[in-house]
């Protein structure tokens, strides 16, 4: 799911932005992103089962993967390729050519700010019956 | 003086439902119940006296079913092409409804069962895009008493 999340992002083909396949640890108590603006990481996916219809001989599971993204910009001056992305990245969640199970497939993309940075996360989640 | 709850959850005395077709062997027992309802409603026959300030009541006849949903399951709901031939597994609960057989049921309570004849009704299979698992309901319309053991 991480590999087609990168694959898709790489395709792109981002003038001002770079995809990396490093995971967005933590160095030195700061996150690879905020260190590196307008580059691209993808974390690796989270796994979560949860009840989808409780029955008496045991219950039915859902398994939702969540898969999120970070990037970085100058909030002074955000560049033009900006919006464009963010449209790109709401279309993954539809595109990614993942297991056809899935039948929930969300994308949210909130933003914050860290001193003068705009911090952009993108948080997939993808449900299928376990 | 003790009191003793009849807890059911799942893998804690969880109630089966079982059904059967009289002299065939080859029994259907519903895997996947979300809920079971009981019901017995007795019939009042209602009369009024000069002497009494209240309505006056006698119980007659009770209508008796016993209602659930499950979720469906593909040999329990369409029957098992291996068992015995009218047994109530080969023809599962569509088959069941669809010939309206008259079958033989039992649920438990934890150690207390329920028995009776009645027929397989209500079935109504839904699906939604969000909740991409079958449910239907499933009604037991019973005919004659109880049997409680």
């Amino acid at each position: 799911m991480r590999e087609l999340l990168l694959d898709y992002i790489k395709a792109l083909k981002l003038k001002q932005y770079q995809v990396t396949n490093e995971y967005p640890f933590s160095n030195s108590g700061t996150a690879l992103y905020l260190k590196n603006p307008k580059k691209i990481y993808v974390d690796n996916p989270q796994q979560q089962v949860e009840i989808f219809a409780s029955v008496f001989s045991g219950a039915i599971d859902n398994e939702v993967y969540t898969v999120r993204v970070y990037f970085v910009n100058d909030a002074k001056q955000l560049p033009t390729e900006y919006a464009e992305l963010v449209d790109s990245l709401k279309t993954a969640k539809d595109v990614l050519e993942i297991d056809p199970s899935f039948f929930r497939r969300t994308c949210s993309i909130t933003t914050e700010y860290e001193n003068d940075l705009l911090i952009t996360t993108v948080e997939y989640q993808f449900t299928k019956l376990a | 003086m003790a009191t003793n709850y009849i807890q059911s959850a799942a893998g804690v005395n969880n109630p089966v439902l079982t059904i059967t077709v009289s002299g065939i062997t080859g029994d259907l027992d519903i895997p996947t119940l979300q809920d079971v309802t009981i019901n017995n409603a007795n019939d009042q026959f209602t009369w009024s006296q000069l002497n009494e300030s209240a309505k006056l009541q006698v119980a007659t006849t009770s209508t008796n079913s016993i209602s659930t949903n499950i979720v469906v399951e593909e040999l329990t709901f369409f029957g098992n092409a291996a068992a015995t031939a009218g047994s109530a597994a080969k023809l599962g609960l569509i088959g069941l409804s669809k010939n309206k057989t008259k079958v033989n049921f039992e649920i438990n309570l934890d150690d207390k069962v329920i028995s009776g004849v009645g027929y397989i009704t209500g079935l109504a299979p839904t699906v939604s895009a969000d909740s991409p698992v079958w449910v239907t309901p499933l009604t037991i319309s019973v005919s004659g008493e109880y049997t409680v053991a």
